[in-house]
Parts: C-alpha cells; structure tokens; sequence
C-alpha cells in the first residue's frame, strides 16, 4: 500500500468523467475501476469520491438513476450527460497541457 | 446478519439516498475481501478500515447540496434584482401596492401588540399574583364594585373584588406573602389648590403598594403602611406624566398641599416615569392612602368597608421558597370563614367560596380584550386589503411572465430544471415583498400614529398607549411579507415555467404566440386572479358601503330629542363639599345664570345626560299596596330640572312642563304605556 499517491485537487472529477466514458457505472464500481486500471497506485476512497460524484451530477456533468445490480441489489448507477462529455473533452485538452508544461519545466532543470 | 449490521452504521438521520449509496458501497467492499480468502469478521472489520469515517462523508456530502443551495440562491437574487431594474415602472406599482397593504397590517398589529402583549412596567411582573375569589353561587354581597383593571363574572362565580376586612386579615394573619397590597378604581377627584380647579383621576391605594409593585419615587418618597391609618397626615403621591404636566416637572412641589375634594394633602412624592399605569384603561393621577377614603369621597362612611362591601382588588407577591399553593390555601381558608361564619354569611359552606391566586399580569391584560374589538375589526379590513394588493400583484407578474416566455424557454432549453426555474421567479417574488414589507413598515409607523391622533383627538381620556416596534411586529411584517410574496408568487410562476419549448422558442415575438394549449391556460389562471379580486372588492365596497350607511343612520336617527345645538356639560358640587339643599340651589342658581346669557335660548339640569350610556331604575308600586307586591314594576328614572322637555325639544302627549314651581309633580314617560294619562300624583 505505500505506492499510493495522493490526487492533485481536481483531478478525481476528470477521472470519474474518463471511467464513465464507456458505461454507467456505480460508486464502488468507478473506485475499483480507477484502482485496476492504475494499478493500485491510486485508490479512491468513498470519503472524496462521493462528495465529487454529487457535485458533478448538480454541474450536469453526470446523470443518476437507481437500479438492480448484482444479486438484485439496488444501487445508484452514474452516467455521463452531453454536458459532461464535452466537459471531459475540455479538461482533457487542459490536462495533456498541463502535464506538458510540466514535463517541459522539469527536463529543463 | 452483517447486513443488519451494517444498516446499523448507516441509520441515522439524514439524506437516505446517500445513505443507501454509501452502504451499498460498503458491502461490496466486504464481498471483495470475501472473495480475497478473508473470514466475514475479518472481511467486514477490513472493509470499515478501509472505509473511513461515514460521518464526515454524510456531513461532506450535505455541505455539497447545501452550498449549491446558497449558490443557487445568491444567483437566483443578483438576477431577480437585474430583472427587476429592467423594469422599474413594474417594480415600483408593485412594491408600493404591496407596501400599502403590509403597511396597513403592520399598523394594526402594532397598536394590536401594544394592548395585547404589554407588560407591566414594574421589576419581576411575573412574580406578582392576583388574588380572585371563586365559589359555586353569586356573593350575597351588599356592593360590589369592579375598577375595570380585573374581570369579575358574579354569575359564573368568580371575580376579583374583595373587602377590606378581607384584605386586612390576610395581610395581619399570613405569612406566605412577602408583599400585599390592595387598591381600589377609577375615582374623579376635585384637585384644586394649585391654579384653576380641575379634575384627576386618583386611586385609592394600600400602604404597601408601591413596595409591592417595586416601583421607586422619582423625588421624594412613595406611600408606606404608616400613611396608611387613619390617623396619619394625609399626604398624596403624583404620577410622572401628570407632574410634568400639571406642576410643570418641578420638584418644588414636594411638601405643597394640594386640595383633593376640598380636603388638604401633602404631595410626598412623585413615582419612577417607567411607571404609568397597571393597565391601559386605568391610568392615575394621584394615589393616597386607601384610609383616607372615608374623608375623601362624599357619603361615604365606615360601613361602605364592612364584610359585605367588595371593591377593592388585592395583589401581592408569595415568600420565596413558600409554594403558591401554600399561600392560596392560607388566603382561602380565611376567606371561607369570613364569607360562610360571618356575621353576615355571604356564600353557604356547599358553595365552596375559595382564593385563587393568579398571574396579575394575564388577569390585567384579560381586562383589555374589549379594547381590542375594534383593532380585530380593522387587522380584518386591512387583511382583505393586503389580499387585493396580492391579486393586484399577481395580475401584473402574470402579465410580466408571459412577456417573459421567451427568455425563460431560452433558460429550460440550457438545461435548467422546472423547479429550479419556479425558484427563480418566485425568489423575484419574495424580492419584491420583502422590498414592500420594508417601504410598509415606514409606512406603518407613520400610519399608526396618524390613526391614534385621529381616535384620540379631543379625547378627555387618552387611551395612553402608542404603536411601538417590537420584535413581534418585525416578525409579524416579515413573516407577512413571506407569505405574501409566496400568495402572489407562488401561481404566476408554476404558470410562468410550464410553457411549450418549442413554440415559444419559434415564435418571434417574446412568445405571445405560445400555442393554443398555453392561451387558453394562461387566460383561465388570469380569469380566475380578476374574479378573486373582484370578489375581495365587493366584500370591502359592502362593508365600506354598511360602515357608511350606519354612520349617516346615527346622524338622521330621531331620538326623539333635538339633538341640534345643544352643549351638555357636567358638574359635581359634592366634590367642592356642597350637601343636600346646596346642591338643589346650586343648581337652580346656575340654570338661571345661563338662562340669562346671551345667545342661550334654555338650559336646565339633570341627572345623567340623556344616551349617556347610563340609566337608573327605581320600583314604583301603587299607594296603599306593600312595597314587594305583585303590581310593582320597574322603570327607568331621570330626574330632571325645570325646563328640561322645552329646553330637550320634548314634545309633551299631554299635561305640562315642569316649572320651578311644580317640582313636587311627576312626568310619567309615555312611550312605555302609550295612550295612557299622566298621573301627577304622589
């Protein structure tokens, strides 16, 4: 558990926005999705992950709705709206600007 | 199992969406663990650590919604307060409608608060009680006299006059009360001795009153048991406002004799000015010693303060630590023998006569709800009034909404939610009342003073109180204002926001044109707003119309009298000290000098103004037969001067007028027995 890393302030929202690219998806489904895909070294904790999932649904970005998961079990399943593709767009572009300027400052030093 | 468990950590008050969000959340997280070769203890023990603290999410998760609610609101502000700048002709009609009309119920509130919610103007109001007799029958009593500060009902069987013997036993045999004091009513006083003669209203107090009430002198000093004997000097304490006024707030008066019905006191002290009145009705401008009744008031001798005589009202604050009940049975139990073993029995032992004590300050504001009528009246008419300047406003907002289709079909077809729409023009709304509320408020300040220099002009007896804002009255507009923005709000928005998209987006011209579905809608919800106020202006035509109708009755009602040019003025002798045939001279002296004057065509006397709100009734029976008998009847009884029916424009059915020298006959009224010959006989 020691490689983890701590997210940057903003960031989980683009990575929630990313996860839901492909499908609707629930809480735990999205923090074990993030998990997986970088491979343990982040990890979502419900603390931060649902405060960012309610925000982003009253920004319109992502869409709710409660239905059956597995086991018959209810759960809240998010979805991306058009707002929140064409908000993820944007702050993708922002983000590969950003990690680019990084990186140009520090190979420069 | 652990699901019930876990439902335990979960139970609380609070938003339950989230809730079952975070529990389900958590389960998974326990089946993951399951699944990694975990025991169930230990995958739920794990499943918590990983979790975290659920109260802080909970509260995070709130903050979220609630931070987005105050958002939405400031925004929903700053644009209501750009919308309406945009068109201040409709801002200004309504926020002055709405003003006037909250104004107005403002104005009666506040003079409705200023009688109903007074407190007494004395240190610890609550700790002073009232001592109210009770029983199962009315008191066989000989006089019973009420001052109008308590409420008595003899036939219900409960009151608060009490006799003086009362009074001086259980202040002489009790020692459960730490103060106790009694006073008697409104009593008119000749005051004479310090420039031109006039008349106060004094008020006969115990000796401990004031140290009952706990109220101070402002110079001087205040009355104390030993003023109260009769022996003592006779000395008179002043009212605040009746210093400033008649003695011109100078403290030379201590120590100057004033003449109260010709007799001589000495003015000891002046009271605190916080202090004014016990009740509204009652306010005094001189207190003496209740021992000093006797010489004060004309033909009135000692047995007017026996047993049977109950005139005076006694309060008194209970002894820390002795509880009320203690002090009630004390009072009650000297109460039942003095009333059931007198010598004059006043109730019988099954009667139960007992003391009560109760809080003086409800029992003093129980008194004023008959001056309160009236302000009922009138919080009613303004009430109507406000509802018309709802309608009034309604209208005009629905009129604005359709004119603003277009824009807010531009807003639905952003994205924005229906209620969240309906929240914006209603925050407008509740802009627009509040701005009202607060130009009412002006309003009403200005108002309610207006109304009472208007009641009270010309008025002998000031009702002694003025409109005051208190925190109630604030209250009262903003809780007015509130409701009103949402009574004419509420409609014209649900209306506003439920329109077609498409049609209003398409038509050019702000959306006027917005279908057929929405036309007839919007014109039912506009007939209905016109017939609602049309139906609250008939109601306030009618009554308006009723009010007007019984006042120009009363002007051409025929009393049977000339009511035309006719100056009524009143006067005592007995105060000055005049007895028996003096005051028959007196009279008749007077009569004569007016007669004489030039421009009187009559005058004459008697002895209650005719519609004076006052009668008396006598019992006649026949000469010959014992009083008591079965031919007695009552009739009511003015005895009148020479002149009266000419000076009166009375006619006569038959006989004559009294003249100076017939005043040994007697006019017996016709309009009882019509038909029926005078008989001047006696």
């Amino acid at each position: 558990m020691g490689n983890q890393i701590e997210l940057l302030q903003g960031t989980l929202d683009l990575l929630i926005l990313k996860t839901l690219v492909l499908e609707p998806m629930h809480g735990w489904g999205i923090a074990q999705r993030i998990q997986q895909i970088s491979q343990d070294v982040l990890q979502v904790g419900q603390g931060s992950l649902y405060p960012a999932l309610h925000r982003l649904e009253q920004r319109g970005w992502i869409g709710s709705e409660w239905s059956t998961s597995d086991n018959n079990r209810r759960a809240k399943f998010y979805s991306l709206t058009r707002a929140g593709r064409s908000q993820l767009e944007k702050e993708l572009g922002e983000w590969e600007r950003l990690s680019a300027a990084i990186a140009l400052v520090l190979q420069q030093s | 199992m652990i699901l019930r468990k876990l439902r335990k950590v979960f139970t609380r008050p609070g938003s339950q969406d989230s809730d079952e969000e975070l529990r389900f959340h958590l389960e998974k997280e326990v089946e993951k663990n399951i699944a990694s070769g975990m025991s169930q203890a230990e995958a739920r023990r794990q499943a918590l650590i990983a979790f975290g603290g659920v109260a802080q999410t909970r509260e995070s998760l709130r903050e979220v919604h609630r931070g987005r609610f105050i958002e939405a609101l400031v925004q929903d502000l700053r644009y209501g307060w750009r919308m309406l700048r945009k068109s201040p002709a409709f801002t200004i009609i309504a926020v002055v409608t709405l003003a006037l009309g909250i104004g107005a119920n403002t104005a009666i509130f506040s003079l409705i608060d200023a009688v109903a919610f007074r407190s007494l103007p004395i240190p610890d109001p609550q700790g002073l009680v009232i001592l109210r007799w009770q029983a199962h029958h009315r008191p066989e009593t000989h006089e019973y006299r009420s001052g109008g500060d308590c409420r008595s009902n003899m036939d219900k069987g409960t009151g608060c006059s009490l006799s003086l013997p009362f009074f001086k036993d259980v202040h002489a045999q009790t020692g459960a009360f730490s103060h106790l004091a009694a006073f008697t009513g409104t009593q008119l006083l000749d005051l004479s001795g310090s420039g031109p003669a006039r008349i106060v209203r004094g008020e006969f107090v115990s000796g401990d009153y004031f140290s009952t009430l706990g109220v101070h002198s402002h110079v001087g000093r205040l009355l104390t048991e030993a003023d109260d004997i009769p022996e003592a000097p006779a000395v008179a304490v002043l009212n605040y406002e009746f210093w400033q006024s008649a003695f011109g707030g100078s403290p030379s008066v201590l120590g100057k004799v004033i003449r109260l019905n010709g007799v001589s006191y000495t003015v000891i002290g002046v009271t605190e000015p916080a202090f004014d009145a016990l009740t509204l009705a009652n306010k005094y401008d001189v207190w003496v010693p209740l021992a000093s009744r006797t010489s004060l008031i004309p033909h009135w001798s000692a047995k007017d303060e026996q047993m049977d005589h109950w005139n005076l009202v006694i309060i008194g604050r209970v002894k820390a630590g002795v509880p009320v009940a203690q002090a009630q049975a004390a009072a009650s139990l000297i109460f039942h023998n003095e009333t059931v073993k007198g010598a004059k029995p006043i109730f019988k032992a099954e009667h139960e006569p007992a003391i009560k004590l109760a809080s003086a300050a409800r029992e003093f504001a129980n008194s004023q709800t008959k001056a309160l009528q009236p302000f009922y009246v009138m919080m009613m008419c303004v009430g109507l009034v406000l509802l018309i300047a709802c309608a009034n406003v309604s209208g005009l907002l629905l009129a604005r909404s359709a004119a603003r289709q277009r824009e807010i079909a531009v807003r639905l077809a952003l994205g924005a939610s229906r209620i969240r729409l309906v929240r914006q023009l209603l925050t407008e709304s509740l802009l627009l009342s509040m701005m009202g509320g607060t130009l009412g408020l002006l309003l009403a300040v200005w108002g309610a003073r207006l109304l009472m220099a208007l009641v009270t002009a010309g008025s002998l007896n000031p009702p002694g109180f003025g409109p005051q804002l208190d925190w109630r009255v604030l209250s009262f507009t903003a809780g007015v204002s509130i409701l009103t923005g949402v009574v004419f709000g509420l409609a014209p928005a649900l209306r506003g926001s439920d329109i077609g998209l498409t049609s209003s987006l398409k038509s050019g011209d702000g959306g006027l044109n917005g279908g057929s579905r929405l036309r007839s809608r919007r014109f039912t919800l506009g007939g209905a707003l016109v017939a609602v106020q049309m139906a609250l202006a008939i109601v306030v035509l009618v009554t308006a119309g009723l009010l007007v109708r019984t006042l120009t009755n009363l002007r051409h009602l025929n009393p049977g009298f000339e009511t035309q040019n006719v100056l009524l003025f009143n006067v005592d002798p007995r105060l000055a000290g005049y007895k028996g045939p003096q005051i028959d001279n007196l009279y008749r002296d007077l009569q004569e000098k007016f007669s004489a004057l030039p421009g009187v065509a009559s005058a004459t006397y008697s002895w209650l103004p005719l519609l004076g709100g006052a009668l008396s009734t006598e019992s006649f029976h026949r000469p010959g037969t014992p009083p008591d008998s079965k031919d007695q009847v009552d009739g009511d009884v003015l005895p009148v001067g020479p002149n009266f029916f000419a000076t009166l424009r009375i006619p006569l059915q038959s006989g004559h007028e009294f003249t100076p020298a017939d005043f040994a006959a007697a006019a017996v009224n016709s309009g009882d027995k019509p038909g029926s010959a005078p008989l001047p006989r006696l």
